[in-house]
């Protein structure tokens, strides 16, 4: 059976070559030589992301631009710079709504969210510029004119165009070749929120706490816990324990999660939380251990 | 006496006489695990507390790679043999992982709080453990603490497709090609719809041996190549590599430089029955 993995691997590569033209062009492009810093394929690269001029640019590399077989939906609505880089909750909320029959699986992939992300730039939900945007202070598209526009072939202009290639290339999948897997669950803007419903959704299976205090906390600080599920401590993830740190991040909202983190990692380094519901732990995080 | 932590069964422990009396098998089809528990000494604290139903045999399940992590235990009663040990069978449910690695914890956890006075004589514990008062937390692990890998994921590098331009006999002429992108790598290797019927009957086992050590050399050959400036990325190449590592103790060929030729196919043959590549 043709998962979506397997549509949108197709639909970014139709003619079925060996190496994937957005990979190659991903290899071409990131982490190049020094001599090809903040060169002409960058560059050209910065100009069509920023001119909307993306797809085609794309197009030309072999790049797909057929979605209609990938079966995933679209954003109801054209989302503005602002919401793209910094969603409010609602939107954030509207966005995992959006995509919310992917499964676990899909939802991993930089295939999946390359396709998605394109998709909804081919039918106009955002833009492309938008995906180089690093903070809701700049725009994508200005910042790129400032990359671009760096006098000479500075070593501070090469780094400033790089800087960009590589933001566009996790804001709209991830960038597993240099972040590792955390990337696609973290730096992919659409599949960030995927994930954080996706969490809140299975720790509210195991304790009651508000739905939007929980989006606000975990938002906060995704990038800290999704790095320690992924990387360093994987039982973070365990529903229970993920269920407990966001029940205690929204009820003492100062506390540091990697604080709270690292005691779940000696406390449960050689104890299953198996038998642990969510609200011991949650009381064992705001409170330490039973005397 | 003093109350310290826990003794746990573990091979790289000396908290028991017999630190190798717990292990298991793991036998990993698509997305179900069968594990067979096995605790030699039912007699030992573990296997008393299993018996009275204070313990229990369990399994963790991850993916970190999309944030999983569940635990099942074992709900089959243990069967207790006559030679002493205690066996139980557990049927665990995984994720899809293709092409990205899965981790087994299996174990033995304790169910409730508890406290004990350890005895070297009747709890099998090590003579430093003799005569002190041990508290465990639910869920303290008893027996286990080792992290298998999954090996669907390797299974899936060679990938054999039928190729109508290819006919002829089963050995006729095939060829072969890296397909990947962010989050797979393969080697496809095309036959033609005669070889892939053969190669799925068990008629011509020595002739199938000798074709699949032949396309797996090539494909070890094939990350050489790919990887020849590069670390793999892939989960599913990092969890070839550690095989590699662990059963041939050899570097896979994609690290050792130089001719290796012979390495390369002494890792294949080595490998061989450990894989057995998919077909379309």
């Amino acid at each position: 059976m043709q998962t979506r993995i397997d549509s949108a691997r197709q639909a970014l590569n139709p003619r079925n070559q060996a190496k994937d033209p957005l990979t190659r062009l991903r290899n071409r492009l990131v982490n190049p030589s020094q001599e090809h810093r903040g060169g002409p394929e960058q560059v050209d690269f910065l100009a069509a992301v920023a001119n909307n001029t993306f797809l085609d640019y794309l197009g030309t590399q072999s790049v797909g631009q057929d979605f209609a077989e990938l079966n995933i939906p679209l954003l109801a609505n054209k989302l503005q710079e602002g919401e793209f880089v910094k969603a409010p909750v609602n939107t954030a909320q509207r966005i995992r709504a959006t995509f919310k029959d992917l499964t676990q699986q899909e939802a991993s992939y930089v295939s999946v969210w390359n396709a998605v992300t394109l998709h909804n730039i081919q039918e106009n939900r955002l833009e492309a510029s938008y995906l180089a945007a690093s903070s809701d202070k700049e725009s994508g598209k200005a910042r790129i004119q400032k990359a671009l526009n760096h006098s000479g072939n500075s070593q501070k202009a090469k780094k400033a165009i790089d800087g960009c290639v590589r933001t566009v290339f996790r804001t709209m999948g991830g960038l597993v070749r240099i972040r590792g897997n955390v990337s696609v669950i973290s730096d992919c803007v659409f599949s960030r929120h995927w994930w954080l419903g996706h969490v809140i959704e299975q720790a509210r299976t195991e304790l009651e706490f508000d739905e939007t205090a929980a989006w606000e906390a975990l938002n906060r600080h995704w990038s800290s816990i999704s790095e320690w599920a992924v990387r360093r401590l994987t039982i973070v993830a365990a529903p229970t324990i993920t269920a407990g740190l966001i029940a205690t991040l929204i009820e003492c909202p100062k506390t540091d999660p990697r604080d709270l983190m690292q005691r779940i990692g000696v406390k449960f380094s050689d104890v299953s939380p198996y038998f642990w519901t969510a609200t011991e732990i949650y009381d064992w995080l705001v409170h330490g251990d039973r005397p | 006496m003093s109350s310290l932590g826990f003794p746990c069964m573990h091979p790289d422990s000396s908290d028991y006489q017999n630190p190798e009396g717990y292990s298991v098998e793991l036998v990993q089809q698509d997305d179900v695990l069968q594990i067979t528990h096995r605790l030699q000494d039912a007699g030992s604290l573990p296997g008393q507390w299993i018996q009275e139903g204070l313990a229990t045999f369990f399994c963790e399940v991850r993916a970190p790679y999309m944030l999983y992590c569940r635990n099942s235990a074992c709900t089959q009663s243990p069967k207790l043999h006559k030679e002493g040990g205690l066996t139980v069978d557990q049927t665990v449910k995984c994720p899809d992982a293709q092409d990205k690695t899965l981790y087994f914890m299996p174990g033995i956890v304790l169910q409730d709080d508890r406290q004990v006075k350890l005895d070297e004589k009747t709890h099998g514990v090590s003579s430093i453990w003799h005569d002190r008062v041990v508290s465990g937390t639910k869920g303290t692990v008893l027996a286990g603490g080792n992290i298998f890998e999954g090996t669907d994921t390797i299974v899936n590098l060679l990938e054999f497709q039928r190729d109508e331009n290819l006919t002829g006999d089963t050995c006729t002429v095939i060829r072969s090609e890296v397909t990947q992108d962010e989050d797979q790598w393969r080697l496809r290797v095309h036959v033609s719809a005669k070889t892939l019927n053969a190669l799925r009957s068990e008629q011509f086992p020595e002739w199938n041996s000798a074709f699949f050590v032949g396309c797996l050399a090539r494909m070890l050959d094939a990350i050489k190549e790919e990887f020849s400036d590069k670390k793999p990325t892939h989960e599913a190449l990092k969890g070839l590599g550690k095989m590699v590592e662990d059963e041939t103790s050899k570097s896979p060929p994609w690290v050792d430089e130089g001719d290796s030729w012979n390495d390369t196919l002494f890792i294949a043959s080595t490998l061989y029955p450990l894989m057995t590549p998919q077909s379309e």
